[in-house]
């Protein structure tokens, strides 16, 4: 890597971690979002410096446009609301989410130290293309291997559209009262309404039973 | 110091452990669901360096799909979140437990 390549690489690094930090102790959750915005916006950085272009380009219109559009327009939709930071727990969650943390980038890292060296002297023809990028060869191989998994996802993608809109759809509450109440306005008027339905219904249905019996006839 | 693969790893390291202290200790579901997010986003980036390194292109199609499943999990996830609030005024991960989970 070049010198400006390195320093871009520790830049991009140190942000990404500050925002990670700022997602995880940030007080409201729109604070939370806009750090995540940062996280990912620097690991596109990561993915250029990486030869992966298409994927630095995917990162920034998938995740930091359309998934943090999303987040964002739902904490809005939501209101704000302010939760203690590590506030009401249970007993010991705090102390064995740190320890437990602690043990998984302590372990992650001693792996990483022990993987063998080899890695940065295999040049295949992968990156022999570095002239235009790798986006060719990273399409080739997506629409010729892995079109099955590809066309999974496109299955995947109907799937979690449909369920979203069926998850929106399903209840709409009142301007005044939440869902809970309006249910309970049309529940609990069910038992007198059908004693009325059935002192009403009593003439009629004899007609349509005198109906029934002339058609029988 | 030029950056090699070990040090994007232990970046992503870094950023897996952040996620794991967000899902464990925070309350709001909003911020448990950025979390794993910022989870899936580290491991992209393992999968990223290793297909740099490896010199082939499979992982970046693994992140590619990743992120496919990662924006219809997050579809999902939010309008679940959003019905949930529909029936309480305050969402807090330790109080749903309905299902007896």
């Amino acid at each position: 890597m070049t010198p400006v390549e390195s320093v871009v690489f520790w830049v991009a690094s140190a942000l990404a971690i500050a925002g990670g930090l700022g997602v995880v102790s940030s007080r409201g959750a729109i604070y939370s979002a806009l750090s995540l915005i940062l996280t990912l916006s620097q690991l596109a950085v990561l993915f250029l410096l990486l030869n992966a272009q298409f994927i630095a380009a995917a990162q920034i219109l998938i995740y930091a446009g359309a998934v943090m559009v999303l987040f964002l327009f739902v904490i809005t939709l939501l209101g704000v609301q302010e939760y203690e930071f590590m506030g009401r727990h249970l007993p010991g969650q705090r102390a064995f989410s740190m320890i437990f943390a602690a043990l998984l980038l302590l372990s992650v890292v001693y792996f990483v130290g022990q993987t063998p060296h080899k890695l940065a002297a295999v040049h295949g023809n992968f990156n022999a293309q570095l002239a235009s990028g790798n986006v060719a060869a990273f399409g080739k191989q997506l629409f010729t291997t892995f079109v099955f998994p590809f066309e999974a996802t496109t299955l995947l993608l109907i799937v979690a559209m449909i369920g979203a809109v069926s998850l929106g759809r399903r209840q709409r509450p009142n301007a005044e009262g939440s869902l809970l109440e309006q249910r309970r306005d049309t529940l609990l008027p069910l038992a007198p309404q059908t004693t009325t339905d059935r002192a009403d219904d009593g003439i009629p249905r004899a007609a349509t039973a005198g109906a029934e019996a002339r058609r029988e006839e | 110091m030029t950056p090699s693969a070990d040090h994007f790893l232990v970046v992503s390291a870094i950023l897996f452990t952040l996620g794991t202290v967000g899902v464990l200790t925070r309350r709001d579901p909003l911020v448990v669901f950025m979390s794993i997010e910022l989870m899936l986003n580290s491991v992209n980036l393992t999968f990223v360096t290793f297909s740099h390194y490896l010199s082939s292109p499979d992982g970046q199609i693994f992140v590619f799909i990743i992120m496919t499943v990662a924006a219809a999990e997050v579809v999902v996830g939010l309008a679940l979140i959003v019905s949930i609030f529909q029936t309480r005024q305050r969402i807090d991960v330790d109080e749903l437990d309905e299902m007896r989970g």
